[in-house]
């Protein structure tokens, strides 16, 4: 156990003895001052009762009724009149009780109405010892009522604490991962952008070294997202949009092909036709694909053949990964795709199956598994094709970020798309009388120097520009205020 | 401002405010009303009979050993009072004076005591004997070798042969007050004085006609600034309804109404709640009415008869009084029936027959309780005869009658004082020597259990005898005007004026 964790526990145990302390002496104290009380209250209406037969000299009449109405309260009456030696006991001897063992309450007893002068005075004998036990009784009856809440406040503290501990890694992860994946985007986005002029390199390599930039931006988006500050907001959701399927998988098989280079007789073949377009998040589509050639060449125990097809019809997008492995018994294929469930790998999680189906379901599409035994699996995805959009002729872009300014340029110098690119917004509002009302303006959310993004954006739609669109890592939400505000994330919308 | 400018304005507003404080203050006088035209000199200790020698003798004399509000026994006169073996010391209060400046010792209880032995009957008697030895007293220069006045007249000693404990109950009663020697004469042993008194007041003023004042005695120890310092009292001068007694404080004429006076505790209590501004004292139902039938009667009748008749009048006496109860009983604390003794007097009171007497029955007081249901009774008991309302006349020589009623106060009091009381009325089935015979072996049980059973039989016997017969019971009560309030104890009947205090 951690030593603070020990430290605060020995306290609470401390704390609870103390309290326990404090508990005894009141519950032994109390007891002592209400038998006190209670006795004396009961010896008063004894002594009302038996006054006028002790002053009338009818001992006898008290001694015959005493005991009775002493009853288990007292164990003794002692009458001593005043001045004089003798007076009498019931039953006799009591006056002899042991201060060792025995208390009592002693009442006056007056002649007269105004109680002035003492005809003697009444003594009721009781054990001395009996509320001590009453109170340690009582002590006993709290301790053992209150032991379960403090054993609970121990759980409790050790829970707390072990949160804690919890909070402080889970936060210095955060900062740790905040760190690498903000000072790794801006590199990785001039490498991107580098890329495309390096002519001499050919281009599948060029297309590898990208795919791989791409992922390690992905790993580095993983760790802001999977160690969040706690509390801090959740990272803008996954952006779907229309992408050319064939772009986003062909550099993953390249990928694939050269992870599995080393391994003989296996095949990776990849045939899809160009303009096959459907709205998906470009990053998740990457990991499936990658999962599901995983899991075909894990189902391979020699040589064997993987087969990527990207085929369209209808309406429909069809992805189909395939081998001519072991297959699958029909009693586990009902069973895939569900979270856990797994076949044929050591120490598989049953994750990339369910990650796909996930995906495919939440972008519209399905998920269908079909194997033979001793034949091979096929993964099919389906999903609804998407209509290709025309990239606008001309755009405007708002960041202060030069890196991600030379990224955006760079993508628009592919796509063919004028943009014009601006740091501050001021020199963008000096120069937006030029500018069509109907030119897509992209503004960063956070400009610097305390510029919100979207309060640009509200100024420029007072001017009569018609198409604004916040560029940001924070969540869609935050900026749910205005609702004619669009909003996207750091990459190029033309990527 | 200075003070001298100011002065006499506040002088005058000091004189203002003292003035109106002191009208504004309650009377220390209270008119209490009283049923007599007596004089002063009517009323004594020992002879006791209507509440107004109750009212006189309480007010004017104090005994030895008395009650509490809270109804326990406490000292009055007597400031001690201890049983060393079986000698009864009474230490009395140091500085006891009456209002003349005399002192009150044991020398006068001791008088006071023997007084009572010669004046007295057959209450004292028993006492007498059992202090002053088998013959009676005929004088107070008569030995009386039980009593004794020790330390120069600071004790009074009272030997007997073992404690006896019902002694200070016994001397509670009004009846052993102490009547201070000066206020005696040693020959007719008269009260000749009731300005030296031994209780809380004393005689200032006889008016003549019953009418007096009285005042409070500051060296009493009873005397208190609260109490009513003097106290007028107003005799009637002619038989008042009760209507027109209560309308006396309307008037103004009264503040107080005793218990002996609208005997009825209903209209009190419904003047008290129609006119705001009085209180009322009700003590617990302590006034028995009952029917006793003397020895013609116990002849003249049959026990089922007596039964009948006694049953009758208890239906009918509940009917006009709302807080009356109707015992089967007359002691309901000591002496009180078992329970099948009880059964048994509740059939027979119950469970007779429809008769119709027509024997001459001669009724004494029976008007005074019953009259507005004298057709009623007539009905069942034809031969009706009563000579409570006949001319002043008549009632000279007015036939012995077959049964009387009676009120009488049956609140807290120890068992001797209670058979006391009765045996000196003719009311237990027992013959004079049959009563000295049967309180001889009473007082000599040494337990009050073993007394408990005697007079527990002795009630049974007077009860299934059909001698004496419980009719109604219900509260006393008194009626003060504000600012006075009452301080009475709730189980013992009385107008102990010293009781009340202004609000």
């Amino acid at each position: 156990m951690d030593p603070e964790i020990k430290r605060s526990v020995r306290q609470l145990f401390v704390k609870f003895l103390l309290f326990q302390a404090v508990i005894f002496v009141a519950a032994v104290a109390l007891s002592l001052v209400f038998t006190g009380y209670f006795k004396a209250r009961l010896g008063r209406q004894l002594a009302a009762a038996s006054r006028d037969s002790l002053l009338a000299g009818d001992a006898r009449h008290v001694i015959t009724t005493m005991p009775s109405s002493m009853s288990r309260d007292f164990t003794g009456m002692v009458w001593r009149p005043a001045g004089q030696e003798k007076g009498f006991s019931v039953p006799a001897g009591a006056e002899n009780s042991s201060g060792m063992f025995y208390t009592y309450s002693r009442m006056g007893v007056c002649f007269d109405e105004d109680r002035k002068v003492p005809a003697g005075e009444l003594f009721f004998y009781y054990p001395r010892w009996t509320p001590v036990s009453w109170g340690v009784l009582s002590w006993l009856v709290i301790a053992l009522l209150s032991l379960p809440v403090a054993l609970r406040e121990r759980r409790r503290l050790i829970r707390d604490y072990t949160l804690l501990l919890d909070l402080r890694i889970k936060e210095s992860y955060s900062a740790l991962a905040a760190q690498v994946a903000h000072d790794i985007r801006s590199p990785l986005a001039a490498l991107d952008s580098a890329l495309a002029d390096f002519s001499s390199v050919p281009e599948d390599r060029r297309e590898l070294a990208r795919g791989a930039l791409g992922r390690i931006g992905e790993i580095a988006r993983d760790l802001l997202e999977n160690y969040r500050v706690p509390g801090a907001p959740a990272p803008a959701a996954k952006a779907v949009a229309a992408h050319d399927l064939k772009a986003l998988v062909a550099p993953v098989i390249a990928e694939k092909r050269a992870q599995y280079s080393s391994r003989a007789g296996l095949a990776i073949e990849f045939s899809g036709e160009d303009g096959v377009r459907a709205r998906v998040h470009p990053a998740e589509l990457r990991r499936m694909v990658s999962n599901l050639v995983n899991n075909a060449v894990e189902a391979l125990d020699g040589p064997g053949r993987v087969s990527v097809s990207l085929s369209r019809g209808g309406s429909v997008v069809t992805l189909k990964i395939s081998d001519d492995g072991k297959g699958i018994p029909p009693e586990i294929l009902s069973k895939l795709g569900q979270k856990g469930a797994t076949h044929g790998k050591a120490g598989g999680t049953g994750l990339g199956l369910y990650h796909a189906r996930s995906c495919a379901e939440s972008w519209g599409g399905s998920l269908n598994i079909t194997s033979r035994p001793g034949a091979g699996t096929e993964v099919a995805i389906e999903l609804p094709e998407a209509v290709p959009q025309a990239a606008p002729k001309n755009a405007v872009l708002i960041d202060d970020d030069a890196l991600v300014r030379i990224n955006w340029k760079t993508a628009a110098r592919v796509h063919g798309v004028e943009l014009l690119v601006f740091s501050a917004p001021a020199d963008f509002l000096a120069a937006a009388g030029g500018v069509p009302k109907d030119t897509p303006v992209y503004i960063d959310s956070n400009l610097g120097n305390g510029i919100r993004g979207e309060e640009i954006a509200v100024q420029l739609k007072e001017l009569g520009f018609t198409d604004i669109c916040l560029e940001t890592g924070h969540a869609p939400e935050k900026f749910s205020a205005i609702n004619w505000l669009k909003v996207a994330g750091k990459e190029p919308p033309w990527a | 401002m200075k003070l001298r400018m100011i002065l006499p304005a506040l002088l005058a507003g000091a004189a203002l405010y003292s003035a109106f404080a002191i009208l504004k203050a309650p009377s220390r006088e209270l008119k209490v009303l009283m049923d007599s035209s007596n004089p002063p000199s009517v009323y004594d200790p020992v002879s006791l009979g209507y509440t107004r020698d109750y009212f006189f003798s309480e007010n004017l004399f104090s005994p030895l050993t008395g009650y509490s509000s809270g109804n326990e026994l406490v000292s009055e006169l007597a400031e001690k009072f201890e049983w060393a073996g079986g000698e009864a010391v009474f230490t009395m209060r140091p500085g006891l004076k009456t209002a003349g400046g005399r002192s009150i010792d044991a020398f006068d209880a001791e008088q006071s005591l023997k007084r009572a032995f010669v004046l007295g009957g057959t209450s004292y008697s028993f006492l007498g004997r059992m202090l002053c030895g088998r013959g009676s007293l005929k004088s107070l220069q008569d030995p009386c070798p039980g009593l004794e006045v020790r330390d120069g007249g600071r004790r009074l000693v009272m030997k007997f042969d073992g404690p006896k404990p019902f002694l200070f109950h016994l001397l509670t009663n009004i009846a052993y007050a102490v009547v201070p020697r000066g206020s005696v004469d040693p020959a007719t042993l008269k009260i000749t004085d009731y300005r030296n008194t031994s209780g809380p007041y004393y005689l200032d003023a006889d008016l003549g006609l019953g009418d007096m004042v009285l005042k409070g005695n500051p060296a009493h120890y009873r005397y208190s600034k609260k109490m009513p310092r003097q106290v007028r009292i107003v005799s009637l001068k002619k038989y008042n309804t009760n209507e027109e007694s209560l309308a006396t404080l309307s008037s103004g004429t009264a503040d107080y109404l005793t218990i002996g006076l609208v005997l009825k505790p209903e209209d009190k209590a419904d003047f008290a709640a129609a006119h705001p501004g009085y209180s009322v004292h009700f003590t617990r139902p302590v006034r028995m009415i009952y029917i006793v039938f003397t020895d013609r009667g116990l002849k003249r009748l049959s026990r089922e008869e007596r039964f009948y008749i006694a049953s009758k009048l208890r239906a009918l006496y509940p009917s006009r009084r709302r807080m009356n109860e109707s015992p089967y009983q007359l002691f309901a604390m000591e002496g009180a029936l078992s329970k099948a003794q009880l059964e048994d007097i509740r059939a027979r009171l119950t469970g007779g027959p429809d008769m119709v007497i027509k024997k001459r029955v001669e009724a004494r007081r029976l008007y005074s309780y019953f009259w507005l249901d004298l057709d009623e009774i007539k009905k069942w008991l034809p031969g009706i005869a009563y000579a409570d309302t006949a001319p002043l006349k008549d009632r000279k020589n007015p036939p012995k009658p077959d049964f009387f009623l009676l009120g009488s106060d049956i609140g807290y009091q120890d068992d001797i004082g209670l058979v006391l009381y009765y045996l000196g009325l003719e009311f237990f089935d027992l013959s004079p020597e049959g009563k000295e015979k049967w309180l001889a072996a009473y007082v000599a049980c040494p337990g009050k259990k073993e007394r408990m059973a005697m007079l527990r039989e002795l009630h049974y016997k007077t009860l299934a005898g059909a001698r004496a017969i419980p009719i109604g019971l219900m509260p006393y009560a008194s009626i003060a005007r504000e600012p006075w309030e009452f301080n009475y104890p709730a189980a013992i009947a009385g107008d102990h004026l010293w009781r009340l205090r202004r609000k």
